[in-house]
């Protein structure tokens, strides 16, 4: 059984977090991460969370009239949220044990 | 017009299919909804949805040419590509090398460096028409644009003031260039995935 947590970035926990918030497309979370995620690598980051099963897309469906290609809309995965709150529960951990272990 | 359409063709053309649709098309579609709702800011909206563009198509380039490098999944038949180039090679090698000048059809200066220069380039470019069109990933392709560039700017380091003879030149060339570049592909394209433990 391999018992290792699953790899999450920083990047990747901002994500997951702004999307447990509800589904959105990439450029929103451009705009709401305050800069932190980066335009020319969000959707790098969120194909590579898609591999790995942190978030699942779909094409919104596309207005009559529409011009221009349909949005993609991202939401996590019940893998993803269940990382997300394992990292935060280790982070949390960490936090409070260090000073101790000093 | 809307934004973004010669974007899309230069993608489909360049990139594979996963990566169209899971990276390029969702950030075209989010510029061009954007710059549809800008109004009045349009120029800045261009240029950002431009520039975020290239980043993008780059960050995949460098991403996908480290993970073929890891994994090599695709199925291309590098070494039949190699022989050919090399056959073909050493075939010109012998009859511009050895009977033309040997019959007096050339003689073996002025001619013979631009023969060789042509032979020297014939191996690379064999290679590239050869391979291109079989290449439908954005790793591969790269990779063969690559190989392509290494094995000219080689093959002209080797003799770039033309001093070596032409028999020697293009023996060196074929084995020096060819043979570690044949080497290194065939090696990583055969290389697995690392277990996972």
């Amino acid at each position: 059984m391999n018992s290792s947590l699953p790899r999450l970035s920083h990047t990747e926990q901002l994500i997951l977090s702004l999307l447990s918030e509800g589904e959105t497309f990439g450029l929103d979370l451009v705009d709401r991460s305050d800069g932190r995620i980066k335009r020319g690598t969000v959707y790098v980051t969120l194909a590579r969370m898609q591999q790995k099963g942190y978030l699942a897309s779909r094409v919104e469906a596309a207005n009559p009239g529409a011009i221009g290609l349909p949005r993609r809309l991202y939401q996590p995965t019940a893998l993803g949220l269940r990382v997300m709150h394992a990292w935060a529960l280790a982070a949390r951990a960490f936090a409070g044990q260090l000073p101790q272990e000093v | 017009m809307i934004p973004g359409r010669w974007l899309h063709r230069f993608a489909s053309f360049w990139c594979g299919t996963a990566t169209r649709e899971q990276i390029v098309e969702p950030l075209l579609s989010d510029f061009q909804h954007q710059w549809i709702e800008a109004r009045g800011r349009r120029v800045m909206t261009l240029l950002r949805g431009y520039l975020a563009f290239w980043q993008t198509l780059a960050l995949c380039t460098l991403r996908g040419g480290w993970h073929w490098l890891l994994t090599a999944p695709s199925r291309i038949t590098f070494e039949r590509i190699f022989v050919w180039a090399y056959a073909v090679g050493i075939v010109l090698v012998i009859v511009f090398g050895f009977a033309w000048v040997r019959t007096g059809t050339l003689d073996s200066t002025a001619g013979l460096v631009a023969i060789r220069k042509l032979i020297a380039t014939f191996g690379p470019g064999l290679f590239l028409s050869h391979y291109w069109p079989r290449a439908q990933r954005l790793q591969t392709r790269t990779l063969v644009l690559f190989g392509f560039a290494s094995g000219i700017a080689l093959g002209y380091w080797i003799d770039s003031d033309g001093h070596l003879g032409p028999v020697l030149y293009n023996l060196l060339y074929l084995p020096l260039v060819w043979n570690p570049l044949a080497w290194a592909v065939t090696r990583f394209h055969y290389r697995r995935p690392r277990s996972v433990k």
